[in-house]
């Protein structure tokens, strides 16, 4: 059947349409890209602007229309940071469904981190062994690691590029004392998470002494194998 | 890092694979590469082709009835 995923991010808003088949690879058949910047389009209060709400229903609304010219069967809508941050989410939600018909299910961060974590778990097999993956996305970054297809530990944390870049990098090229501030405010973020809760931190001492040479015959044994899915990626 | 730093956004957008849509964003992301990658103490890493979308995509054929 051809399936399509309606990804409303905080930079952009995908259509991506797949060929799938239970028990097949999907594959990509079409992809349309818009540039919305969501993240970018939020008012001081945090909430999505009158202007970017309209061209966000517009965009909505032409990927919609692009997916049945596509033949798309069924179309998976789903919003990121940008929508699940978004003071006024309730009310964009209500004007995407009631001028498309589209009803946008916002993940939770947890539930991205998940999902992303079993895309790279399905492209990089189980031999892969123990994986560790990165996404930095426009508005948030997700953290997730383990062995199974379920991550042991599933995190997404508000420090996307674009969010990022929005309230910390103002002018170009940046300024010095920005970046350093940025910097620090990023690694603590990261620290603060991982740092309070030892129960589920990631066993960082043993990352890389567990990582192994390819050509190592003690390759065969799971491994951990940091993964990164960059925004700039997909 | 520091050459990134000190770069334009227009100058980013000249490096090979950057485009110009994401290359304001470029060094917000990769203070955010580099500072999970040393506190997790990660030496290297490998590009997914595969994210989100596709996750969303597998979890929903999963629960397809099988042929």
């Amino acid at each position: 059947m051809r399936l399509g995923v309606l990804d409303v991010g905080s930079n952009t808003v995908h259509l991506l349409v797949v060929d799938a088949h239970p028990g097949a690879r999907p594959l990509p058949a079409h992809s349309h890209k818009a540039d919305l910047r969501l993240a970018q389009l939020l008012d001081p209060a945090g909430a999505i602007g009158p202007d970017g709400v309209d061209r966000l229903v517009a965009t909505v609304r032409d990927a919609v229309e692009a997916a049945e010219d596509k033949g798309v069967e069924e179309v998976l809508p789903f919003a990121t940071s940008a929508v699940r941050e978004a003071t006024n989410a309730d009310d964009v939600l209500a004007r995407v469904r009631e001028e498309t018909g589209v009803d946008l299910k916002v993940l939770s961060g947890e539930e991205e981190a998940k999902l992303t974590f079993l895309a790279a778990r399905r492209w990089f097999g189980w031999s892969a062994g123990k994986l560790f993956l990165l996404d930095i996305g426009g508005g948030s970054l997700e953290v997730a690691y383990g062995m199974d297809e379920e991550p042991d530990c599933a995190v997404s944390l508000p420090l996307g590029a674009g969010r990022l870049t929005a309230a910390w990098l103002p002018t170009d090229p940046p300024d010095p004392s920005d970046v350093k501030a940025l910097r620090r405010h990023v690694r603590a973020q990261i620290a603060a998470r991982w740092g309070s809760s030892p129960a589920s931190a990631p066993p960082t001492t043993s990352w890389p002494r567990r990582r192994r040479s390819s050509s190592s015959p003690a390759s065969r044994e799971p491994h951990a194998r940091p993964t990164v899915s960059t925004y700039s990626a997909n | 890092m520091p050459q990134l730093a000190a770069m334009t956004t227009r100058e980013r957008a000249e490096l090979p694979g950057v485009s110009e849509g994401r290359a304001g964003q470029l060094l917000a992301g990769a203070l955010v590469a580099e500072g999970a990658m040393d506190l997790f103490g990660i030496e290297s890493v490998e590009i997914c082709p595969w994210a989100l979308r596709e996750g969303v995509i597998l979890r929903r054929l999963d629960h397809l009835p099988g042929v």
